[in-house]
């Protein structure tokens, strides 16, 4: 166990060692989060309610989406396609650890300084703005926020891992990932509530896996839903958690069979 | 001006060759900008379903906004891909190898690389601006010819933009998020910036001249600005651009061939 807590250490070290890299990064995040706020107060300019959110339910999502996009989206799984294609795969498979524990310990340090960071950010927006921020008090509500965060990490690692596992087959590990980003954007809920879609939509993207990854922790912390919304919620989550996590053993499986240290 | 224009149809031609390479690719990335297109018209289509104007603006005006700047970005990515490998050539100490060829240095950085699936998405762009112009009653030719001029003048500050990115690389090795920040940001005129509130309308005008860039045009277009605004707009872009250009020559200076 120890080793991988080297592996997080490690991993955070190197973040910090870039420090210009790294201070534009959070730079980046505070300005893409600042556009969307701007956006949606422009929106709400002179009206209470719109698509069924009042202006304080709407900015809140907006500034936790700095939250929950520092613990859920960030990853470094997107190296493990570049491992792969390079041949240094190999260098993790004669070591004495489960390169998947390792993966998942790599991103705990991106999780870690993502949620360190937005936390801070998440505090200067509101102190420099004073928005109507929503303050979830319910132990309830809070416990089951969490818990749906929890599984969208996992949610998010197991999608991400199967991406660069194309790696195997194909050079072209980039392209899918792009649109995996533009898809995740949009369909997550990191552009607006999904629900404000028309219904037969939104019935459609309760099936899919990138709803519960954004969305669906943010309504719950959002309050006003109702019993049926949670179980639905968590079954699909839940689903999509054992499919995928099958999917990623079965496709590590035959990845490894077709890996061929190409570049070493 | 021949010899570059031959340099830069070269270099053109390579991409466009490397394009054919890797095709699944090339319609995969070209797929993503479609679909990243689509979801944000969405966005403004449910917006409209709600709301009959957006800062004073209609739906068709709005997505005017919105296809122009499409436009301008596309264009701009189309002509600049090259800023996005530039890093490499610092870190890696090939730089060398650009500044020792008797072509200018600025320019092979800049334009070393044509991105041919932006410029695919150039013809529906121009198609949508015609379509949607046909759209907007009282339309003056003095409005169009002024909307040409300043997309025209949104390129020159897209470069300027453009030079600054790449001479912060040659300083600092530091170019990925430096340019990503600056998508970002022009990110915020896919819509009319008059949707901003103050301070953030005038930071947007005036120090980061994204409304001008991307708001200016279509304002000009549907006769909402002065000529004289028009006027000063080509100068503060002509004044960026020298600004620009010295940074250029102060960090090339500053240059150490690490690594090479």
């Amino acid at each position: 166990m120890l080793k991988y807590f080297y592996v997080t250490k490690n991993s955070l070290m190197e973040f910090l060692a870039y420090r210009l890299n790294f201070v534009l990064w959070r730079v980046r995040v505070v300005v893409s989060i600042l556009i969307t706020y701007f956006l949606w107060l422009a929106i709400y300019s002179g009206r209470d309610r719109i698509f069924n959110y009042t202006q304080g339910q709407m900015l809140t999502y907006i500034i936790l989406l700095t939250f929950l996009s520092g613990v859920v989206l960030s990853t470094q799984t997107s190296r493990v396609a570049e491992e792969i294609n390079s041949g240094n795969l190999s260098n993790y498979l004669i070591r004495p650890l489960n390169y998947l524990s390792f993966n998942l310990f790599r991103d705990l340090a991106d999780k870690l300084i993502n949620t360190f960071f937005a936390i801070i950010e998440m505090a200067l927006i509101l102190l420099i703005f004073r928005p109507h921020f929503i303050l979830q008090t319910n132990p309830l509500n809070l416990f089951f926020f969490i818990l749906s965060l929890i599984m969208a990490v996992i949610l998010y690692f197991f999608i991400s891992l199967l991406l660069s596992f194309i790696g195997f087959w194909s050079r072209e590990v980039w392209a899918p990932r792009f649109i995996f980003f533009i898809l995740v954007a949009f369909l997550a809920g990191t552009y607006f509530p999904l629900d404000i879609v028309p219904r037969p939509i939104y019935a459609l993207f309760e099936l899919l896996p990138f709803t519960y990854l954004i969305f669906f922790p943010l309504k719950i912390y959002l309050g006003n839903i109702n019993g049926f919304f949670l179980i639905k919620g968590f079954a699909v989550s839940f689903f999509w958690l054992i499919i995928l996590y099958q999917l990623v053993k079965i496709v590590w499986q035959k990845g490894l069979k077709a890996y061929t240290a190409e570049g070493k | 001006m021949i010899k570059y224009f031959k340099v830069w149809w070269l270099m053109t031609s390579q991409s466009i060759q490397l394009f054919f390479v890797s095709r699944l690719g090339a319609v995969l990335f070209l797929s993503g900008k479609v679909m990243r297109f689509i979801f944000f018209f969405a966005f403004l289509l449910l917006l409209f379903k709600r709301t009959d104007v957006l800062a004073g603006y209609n739906f068709y005006e709005v997505v005017l906004f919105y296809f122009t700047f499409n436009l301008i970005d596309s264009t701009t990515q189309m002509l600049f891909r090259e800023v996005y490998r530039f890093r490499y050539y610092i870190v890696s100490g090939n730089f060398d190898m650009i500044l020792v060829k008797p072509v200018n240095a600025l320019f092979r950085s800049l334009f070393g690389w044509t991105d041919i699936l932006d410029f695919i998405t150039l013809g529906p762009f121009i198609a949508l601006i015609i379509y949607v112009l046909l759209k907007i009653p009282h339309i003056t030719f003095a409005g169009v010819f002024s909307y040409i001029l300043l997309v025209f003048n949104s390129l020159l500050i897209a470069t300027s933009f453009h030079i600054l990115v790449i001479s912060l690389a040659v300083i600092t090795t530091e170019i990925d998020h430096a340019i990503m920040i600056y998508r970002d940001v022009i990110g915020m005129g896919k819509i009319p910036i008059d949707i901003y509130t103050e301070p953030v309308r005038s930071l947007i005008t005036f120090v980061i001249p994204v409304g001008i860039m991307m708001s200016f045009p279509v304002k000009a277009l549907l006769g909402l600005l002065s000529f004289s605004t028009v006027f000063s707009t080509f100068f503060a872009s002509l004044i960026l651009l020298f600004l620009s250009i010295n940074f250029w020559k102060y960090a090339l200076r500053k240059y150490t061939s690490a690594s090479s």
